[in-house]
């Protein structure tokens, strides 16, 4: 386990220098310019010639990419182009928002998901079965951007439960959950989808099972065998789905954000790609790469520890 | 039953492990010692910063105009120009203008405002190494020299005849020089204004509290949050849902939504902005006139105006009718909506069997703009492309002169005519704000006199001569000019909003 | 190349490839006992009807304006789905965005297949490539996808094929470690080590006989990337990085939409459950199609 967990921090080096090379090129060869967004339309040559020089971006590629690497050695990520602050602080400030929503959506989705997964499996072939195998097909296949807009109309707009976006207050207040509800449940219903499909088929082959045949037959109540006994299979699914779709999920906070005008990363870096602000677009995504790359190997450890059969060479 | 019990036991280290990262990191909520009279303002962007030397955007300038104060400002009224920071003020020559201070005004921080603090700004602003984006708006300022505490003269190179509006534009606040050389008046702003910087969470929200000294007067609300909300339609839902206060930019599509509301005030004004179908004035179908003038005949202005639902006014000119320097003359000129004309035309230039590409901004209406136009040109017979692209790439595309036409927009921030025709049509200004690669000798000389010219009555006339030739030659179709539409709750009382699209909240009471 | 061919055939060393027709045969009418799947598949078949007839099922230019009758809601004469800010007729824009979504959803899923599978084989095949290769992978892997798709757009421009294009990358590595996993396990067997025993070529060995034996994963990943690819150009175009206007992209229907759904929610909601019904469609049959072909088989 431990050397699993070393090596895999190891690669996480090469990882991140390639990913930061990838996207220092391609921001680069996108058309428009940093200094040009600073400037804004009403920029003179002059005005824009003096951004460029204060921003460096007249040294050449190379010079522009050693600098900047050699700053996130040393763990300083910069400054935005644009508002001059900290990249580190920008993030900083915007990263509890994302992980709450992502941790709200997968509550969300874990709740149910492994639900409705259990009450299919256990009333396999009844109209209930019918009923969440469709819901769960639905999720995956709702627009979530569509899912969000339908919400706020409904839920804010129309009978007013729930305000209609912002996230003003922390999430362990009530105001702070009624504020996480609505996106939790745009961004998590695709997931919520995939587990609730997982649990099922998971919680069916346990029932199949011997040793429930056996804790049957010793007596043990129906409901409990099923309980215990599922649930703890029915967590494998939920761990692979939020260890496989932590991409996705991260990808859909990108959208869930813009449209509850959530304060995230996500938010961030359409902005800071929009905006051509370089630095910005760089330090968001090497923190979102090293999230996913730990999420993985969090997983990794999860399955190793629920499930003994599996080992890690 | 062992294997359950180590099993609920992860779950449980893992929920508690989540909560705590969750607890500890997200923003305190806020202290609600405000009580009623806080507004909030739902704002599309975030504030790129909050110092005037080194912002030049739309969201910034909203809270710059709370916090700082410009020697001079535009009654939003009547347009006309008037002393704010400024006592008063003479032209002692063409090339000097010197301007008597008002006295006894401190900044947030205690710094004594006088003309040292104006040479301070003005020097910082227009030095290359602060490499301010907004530089060019003084830039015509050869010296500013302090005469004495409360007198500044500021000496042209040549004669500038817009330097008064150029003064009361956003950019040209005057900041405390010691908070500036102290600290980062991006993040702590340190102005005259009637409210002083609170807190700003960026991305989220910028707060000011009103502030007590200033020299009218306290200001009525206590304190003014800038909320960023991306999605306008969103920002209307706080609006409806009381949230909000105070929304701007809206979209015509929004204003049915909101008339039918009992609680929301909608307000609307003919404003400055113009919105334009461009030529690539160098290269293509564009440098002939007698295309120009096809495809202006077959633009209907009053089916835009119509499709925009009341937030565009129409007018023939290029310089609208808020603009300084209009004439109503100018509607009698230009070109008439006339498709026979336009497919005439459009024949005569070899163009009625070409198709050509619209380029424009995946932003605001410009993309439904862009899809207005190609229907009412396709009537006259000229098929077009459109292509929206991110801002960034839009802008690029304009600077490098790659386009056919293009639809584009001036917001006109300081009201006057000139801060229109020159950075947009003067060729000076080509390989920057002059997208459409204008060039033309006769019209370029006479931007260069609304310039250079100080005299009122004077500079009203060659703008307007000015105008009238930049119609006819129509390197611009103008499409509509804006109406600055703003909406509030029912309860906010004494707003003004001014043509360019700026509110001041220092009257602003909340009922 | 020639004695290749000639020593393959003499020893008649074949790949154990069943009898295709049977097969086929068989996936289907498993395909067809599922009754999800067959919902699904005639959704498609309706979506590719609506997509090849569409100028016989309307009369309407999916792009004519006709500012006299715009935002009228579904039930209006003449328009039985209603018509957007422009007036156009909203069925017909329905019509011609299934060709878009479909036009899309294959060129796009072709594309990365094409891509995926080549690195996959090469992968899987040479050791000495396997190691880069899937580094890239892991690399494109810690994106996350609609990111990815917005850098590549933010660099090749605003435009439908651009979007093709970015999605197309974004399901490269997921296809190629696919690939990659049916060919580790089927190149050291038997009939491919007399293959090589016999000098035939890499190439040969890999197209010919590798590849036929990589196919079942290879559709099943297709059919359910025709759904994420979908999705993906709707939320791209949904940002204003995708289809151009006028053209009638669902998701661009449905940002257009969102302002006006206040005053027209048809305008959104429409576009917004062919999207579903579409994505779901290929979903089931995606999920059909492995249950017929090998219920163990590892594809999401």
């Amino acid at each position: 386990m431990a050397g699993l967990i070393v090596r895999r921090l190891f690669q996480l080096i090469p990882l991140l220098l390639g990913i930061s090379f990838i996207v220092f090129i391609s921001l680069h060869l996108a058309p428009g310019d940093p200094a040009s967004m600073i400037g804004g339309p009403t920029a003179t040559r002059e005005d824009l010639a003096s951004i460029r020089e204060d921003l460096g971006l007249n040294d050449p590629l190379f010079t522009q990419y050693f600098r900047y690497i050699s700053g996130v050695v040393q763990g300083d990520l910069g400054y935005s182009y644009q508002t001059k602050q900290s990249v580190t602080e920008a993030i900083m400030i915007r990263f509890p928002n994302t992980f709450n929503l992502a941790i709200a959506s997968i509550i969300v989705a874990t709740v149910i998901g492994v639900g409705a997964g259990m009450i299919s499996a256990i009333k396999q072939n009844t109209s209930l079965d019918a009923l969440s195998t469709i819901g769960a097909l639905a999720g995956i296949s709702i627009p979530n951007f569509w899912l969000g807009s339908v919400l706020i109309l409904l839920f804010a707009v129309n009978w007013q439960w729930f305000p209609a976006a912002g996230v003003t207050q922390p999430p362990w207040t009530l105001q702070g959950m009624k504020e996480l509800i609505l996106p939790a449940i745009t961004l998590g219903t695709g997931s919520a989808a995939l587990i609730a499909r997982m649990t099922r088929s998971a919680v069916l082959e346990v029932i199949r099972q011997d040793y429930i045949r056996t804790a049957r037959a010793k007596g043990v109540k129906e409901k409990s065998v099923i309980l215990l006994h599922c649930m703890r299979n029915a967590m494998i699914p939920v761990i692979t789905v939020i260890g496989l779709n932590f991409g996705f999920l991260l990808g859909g906070t990108i959208i869930t954000e813009q449209v509850f005008a959530i304060n995230g990363v996500g938010r961030l870096m359409i902005q800071a790609i929009a905006n051509r602000d370089y630095t910005m677009v760089q330090g968001a995504v090497l923190l979102v790469a090293t999230l996913f790359v730990l999420v993985n190997l969090l997983v990794d450890i999860l399955y190793a520890l629920i499930d003994p059969r599996i080992r890690y060479e | 039953m062992k294997g359950f019990f180590k099993w609920q036991g992860w779950v449980i280290s893992l929920l508690v492990l989540v909560l705590l990262a969750g607890g500890c990191t997200p923003p305190p909520p806020d202290a609600g010692s405000s009580g009623k009279q806080k507004l909030v303002y739902a704002s599309t962007a975030d504030v790129v910063g909050l110092s005037p030397i080194k912002t030049n955007d739309r969201a910034s300038a909203r809270a710059l105009d709370q916090i700082y104060e410009t020697l001079f400002t535009r009654d939003p009224k009547t347009m006309e120009i008037q002393p704010l920071l400024a006592e008063s003020y003479e032209q002692k020559d063409p090339n000097t203008l010197e301007i008597t201070l008002k006295k006894g005004i401190k900044f947030h921080d205690g710094t004594p405002f006088n003309a040292e603090a104006v040479k301070y700004t003005f020097d910082k602003f227009r030095d290359p190494k602060t490499a301010a984006p907004r530089a060019s708006l003084l830039e015509p300022i050869d010296e500013v020299i302090v005469k004495d505490e409360f007198t500044v003269v500021l000496k042209t190179k040549k004669p500038y005849g817009p330097l008064l509006a150029a003064l009361a534009h956003s950019n040209a606040s005057i900041v405390s020089p010691t908070a500036d050389k102290k600290g980062n008046l991006m993040k702590k702003p340190v102005g005259t204004g009637p409210f002083k910087f609170k807190k700003w969470v960026p991305g989220d929200k910028l707060i000011l509290e009103a502030n007590e000294d200033y020299r009218e007067g306290a200001p009525k609300l206590k304190e003014v949050e800038f909320r960023v909300v991306p999605e306008v339609s969103t920002a209307i839902s706080l609006l409806e849902t009381g949230e909000v206060d105070l929304v701007d930019s809206l979209q015509p599509e929004h204003l049915d939504r909101l008339k039918n509301n009992q609680k929301v005030n909608v307000k609307t004004n003919d404003g400055t902005p113009v919105t334009y179908l461009g030529f690539n004035m160098k290269k293509g179908p564009g440098k002939d006139k007698t295309f120009r003038q096809a495809v202006a005949h077959s633009i209907n202005q009053e089916e835009v105006v119509d499709a925009l639902k009341g937030v565009a006014h129409s007018s023939k000119g290029i310089i609208g009718p808020k603009v300084f320097g209009y004439n109503k003359e100018i509607e009698k000129e230009g070109y008439d909506y006339d498709v026979k004309k336009a497919q005439k035309l459009l024949k005569e230039a070899g163009m009625d069997d070409k198709t050509m590409t619209i380029t424009t901004a995946n932003t605001g209406n410009y993309p439904t703009l862009a899809e207005l136009v190609q229907g009412q040109l396709s009537k006259a017979g000229l098929k077009t492309k459109i292509q929206t692209l991110e801002f960034g790439a839009y802008l690029d595309r304009l600077r490098k002169g790659d386009f056919e036409m293009v639809i584009g927009g001036w917001t006109n921030s300081t009201g006057d005519g000139s801060e229109l025709l020159y950075p947009q049509l003067h060729s000076d200004n080509i390989g920057a704000s002059n997208g459409t690669q204008t060039s033309i000798p006769k019209a370029d000389e006479l931007i260069d006199q609304t310039r250079t010219t100080t005299d009122k009555e004077k500079r009203l006339k060659v703008l307007h001569e000015a105008n009238q030739l930049l119609v006819k030659e129509a390197p611009w179709v103008p499409l509509h000019h804006g109406v600055i539409v703003i909406a509030t709750s029912k309860n906010v009382q004494g707003l003004e909003v001014d043509p360019t699209g700026e509110w001041h909240l220092q009257n602003v009471s909340l009922k | 190349m020639a004695t290749d061919t000639a020593v393959t055939t003499d020893v008649q060393v074949e790949a154990p490839i069943p009898d295709q027709q049977n097969r086929v045969k068989t996936v289907w009418r498993k395909l067809l006992q599922n009754r999800w799947a067959a919902v699904g598949i005639v959704i498609i078949t309706l979506q590719v009807i609506m997509a090849v007839f569409a100028p016989l099922l309307t009369s309407y230019d999916p792009t004519a304006q006709d500012l006299s009758v715009k935002e009228r809601p579904p039930g209006s004469e003449g328009h039985w789905l209603g018509t957007d800010e422009f007036g156009r007729d909203l069925w017909s824009r329905i019509l011609y965005g299934a060709r878009i979504s479909l036009i899309v959803g294959i060129s796009s899923v072709l594309l990365g297949l094409i891509g995926g599978v080549l690195m996959g084989l090469l992968a899987g095949y040479y050791r000495w490539l396997d190691g880069p290769f899937m580094r890239l992978m892991d690399l494109m892997f810690a994106f996350p996808g609609i990111l990815l798709a917005m850098l590549i757009i933010a660099m090749l421009g605003t435009s439908l094929v651009n979007v093709v294009i970015a999605i197309s990358v974004w399901s490269i590595p997921s296809c190629a470690r696919i690939v990659r996993g049916s060919v580790l396990s089927l190149k050291n067997q038997e009939f491919v080590l007399a293959l090589r025993s016999n000098g035939a070529s890499d190439i040969r060995i890999l197209f010919k006989h590798i590849l036929p034996n990589c196919t079942a994963p290879i559709i099943v990943f297709g059919t359910m990337r025709m759904a994420t690819a979908i999705l993906s150009t709707s939320a791209l175009s949904f940002l204003g990085l995708g289809a151009q206007p006028p053209t009638p992209e669902w998701g661009a229907m449905i940002a257009a939409g969102r302002d006006f759904m206040w005053t027209s929610p048809h305008m959104t909601i429409v576009p917004g459950i062919a999207i579903m019904l579409v994505v779901f469609a290929f979903n089931v049959v995606g999920d059909g199609l492995r249950d017929a072909l090998d219920p163990n088989m590892e594809v999401r």
